[in-house]
């Protein structure tokens, strides 16, 4: 690697400096803010340090100290990984890196003044903003539910306490007792996720309570990697998992937290764990800082700036960007591109044409692991896809194996890649 | 593989092909090959439903019944190279002077104006087009074994630039990272080996899906910028 530590360390120094009087600039570093410290957000901030050899103030701003993935976090509840594994801190990004590290909510984008407010009340300026919040829900998307009620009928859908919650209320399940999920509708983060899920707790449950039984409710027609799942589901779990489809009623449902029930199509079925995953939109803050459109923020697919606002960026989940699905892999793709296109404009270094790519693991039992991805190029329009392959049915076992294999892998690569 | 006879083929048949010598027989990207073919396998795949009752796609699908030789590996095939077909006497002329089928040659002998013989005539311009883009894609070779392709010293010796490559080694860095692991270490590799891994993926000759895909959008040049990213950081 071309950079060199000791330069950080000083870089460092000088931020903190800037930071202890934050309006008040004598130096002409540009600065970034970057807002959420996951795949996109991390990444960003990793990338515009390490390659701008300290030529730009780089701020993250994330409110967790420990960094919980969300991808990965299925294999915890089928018991293929620890909780702790999927933990990450910020220490070599503001160690190793130079990236000023604040611990902080993002509350408020001013884009005249060009600042972000901070819930503990500070305000950083920015000459960009990198915004890649994550996912938030949709507030009455499910009838019956809303965060209020996530104790008793967990989302688990950002990594961490929700989804520690889930796997103790599946280990406490009565014999023969009902798991239901209400999944979410189109487009929302990691397409195959609700069914790398569902077959993460028919594995744990195959173990623990092999009477259970589970039940989607599904406003979907179809559903990312559906044949894989459906033929993994016969083969490894033979009459355990049955998905209700809209056409039978999937899309009409409700849900209350206090009778511990699922209505689908006016029937209320008593339900022992109940994982309800609400429709999604953009993290709160891209919709303070105005830069979304309906749910999500529409970008610009040559460098992920904001169609409201240039100087904005939004990568991840939160971005309206085109055919890429929203996926931990995605964002970190995205965020490099970014990355690149944000150090050029700042310090006019070369900008690479855009190239984005994604593949995303999915684990159906112990060594059957399967895949799709695809690449994608930045056209006028919108990032487009490019060409792409999916697993196969039928697969044989040893490559199921090396598929899995390949995912722990990649979670050791991004994970490097993000926090260094 | 180029061909010596065809051209003199169209000449004497009086085409008037200006030939681009597109001749480019390696192809083996969908997209690249639309391209160069100028049609949409999707719609040649509708309009070969009117071909399949007398040509196979592949010798494996191959029926008696049909009138004509399947299409495996057409695209650099030898004319009439199938046993077993009652060949035209313009094929059988060509057969005999050696002539291997491309583009413009079958997009002549669709339009009627290769050879005077009694194979269906497509009339469309655009219908022709469609029709050779899905079934030069649709009988592609098999891709050579692992070890079998050799890239020319031409290829090897491209001086990339590495500061693309740390550019395009961003791409690789989501799954790879230094030191052992699920996903190997590539940063350390030979540089020789590692461009020639990156061209067997790029041929299909290595299997890996992903490796595959990322490795299809990867020009010469972009591959050498690659390996000389990762030598620069030796």
């Amino acid at each position: 690697m071309s950079f060199d530590r000791r330069q950080f360390i000083g870089a460092t120094a000088a931020l903190s400096a800037t930071l202890a009087a934050p309006m008040v600039r004598a130096q002409a570093r540009p600065r970034v803010v970057v807002v959420g410290g996951g795949a996109g957000g991390a990444t960003a901030a990793r990338y515009i340090a390490k390659d701008s050899d300290g030529a730009i103030d780089v701020t993250l701003i994330e409110p967790s100290r420990a960094y919980y993935t969300c991808f990965f976090s299925n294999l915890y509840l089928g018991g293929f990984r620890e909780i702790d594994s999927l933990a990450h801190s910020y220490g070599t990004l503001a160690a190793d890196y130079g990236i000023n590290v604040v611990h902080d909510w993002a509350v408020g984008v001013d884009r005249d003044a060009k600042t972000v407010a901070l819930a503990g009340g500070a305000s950083l300026p920015y000459d960009r903003l990198i915004l890649s919040p994550g996912i938030d829900f949709v507030d009455g998307s499910v009838a019956g539910w809303d965060l209020s009620a996530q104790n008793a009928m967990p989302h688990a859908y950002k990594g961490g306490s929700q989804t520690e919650l889930l796997k103790a209320q599946v280990m406490a399940m009565p014999e023969g007792g009902t798991f239901a999920m209400v999944a979410p509708p189109n487009p929302y983060r990691c397409p195959p996720g609700p069914y790398e899920r569902v077959s993460m707790v028919a594995h744990l449950l195959k173990e623990v309570n092999p009477t259970a039984k589970i039940l989607i409710a599904d406003p979907k027609e179809a559903f990312s990697k559906q044949g894989l799942f459906e033929e993994g589901w016969a083969t490894h779990y033979p009459g355990m998992i049955e998905r209700v489809g809209p056409e039978m009623g999937g899309a009409d449902i409700s849900v209350d937290p206090q009778a511990m029930t699922l209505t689908i199509d006016g029937e209320a079925t008593p339900v022992d764990v109940c994982n309800v995953i609400p429709a999604m939109k953009a993290g709160r803050i891209a919709e303070i800082a105005g830069v979304t459109d309906g749910n999500w923020a529409p970008v610009n697919a040559a460098d992920l700036s904001s169609k409201i606002d240039p100087s904005i960026h939004v990568l991840g989940d939160s971005a309206a960007q085109g055919d890429m699905p929203k996926s931990g892999f995605s964002a970190n793709s995205q965020a490099k591109v970014c990355a690149n296109a944000v150090r050029g404009a700042l310090t006019g270094s070369t900008v690479f044409p855009a190239r984005f790519s994604n593949t995303c693991w999915s684990l159906i039992d112990t060594d059957d692991g399967v895949k799709v991805g695809a690449t994608y190029e930045a056209t006028e329009e919108k990032i487009a896809r490019v060409d792409g392959f999916i697993s196969q049915t039928g697969e044989s076992a040893e490559l199921r194996a090396a598929t899995y294999q390949e995912s722990i892998g990649w979670y050791d690569g991004i994970t490097a890649d993000m926090f260094g | 593989m180029r061909l010596p006879v065809l051209s003199a083929v169209l000449a004497c048949c009086g085409a008037s092909l200006a030939m681009s010598q597109s001749l480019d027989l390696t192809l083996t990207d969908p997209d690249q090959i639309a391209a160069e073919c100028g049609g949409t396998a999707a719609a040649g795949e509708v309009l070969f439903t009117s071909c399949s009752a007398c040509h196979a796609l592949q010798p494996e699908d191959a029926r008696p019944t049909q009138a004509g030789p399947h299409l495996g590996a057409l695209f650099g095939r030898e004319v009439a190279a199938v046993d077993g077909y009652a060949y035209s006497p313009g094929l059988r002329q060509l057969q005999a002077e050696g002539a291997i089928w491309e583009r413009e040659a079958l997009h002549a002998y669709l339009q009627g104006d290769l050879l005077p013989d009694t194979h269906p005539v497509v009339a469309g311009e655009q219908d022709r087009r469609d029709i050779l883009t899905f079934v030069r894609v649709a009988t592609l070779p098999p891709p050579p074994a692992r070890g079998e392709l050799v890239v020319p010293p031409e290829v090897l010796a491209i001086e990339g630039d590495p500061a693309y490559g740390e550019y395009l080694a961003s791409e690789c860095a989501g799954c790879h990272r230094s030191g052992s692991g699920n996903v190997p270490a590539i940063d350390l590799l030979d540089g020789e080996y590692f461009i020639t891994a990156m061209h067997e993926y790029r041929a299909r000759a290595r299997t890996n899906e992903t490796m595959r895909l990322i490795a299809a959008r990867l020009t010469d040049e972009e591959i050498a910028a690659l390996a000389a990213y990762y030598l620069s950081i030796e």
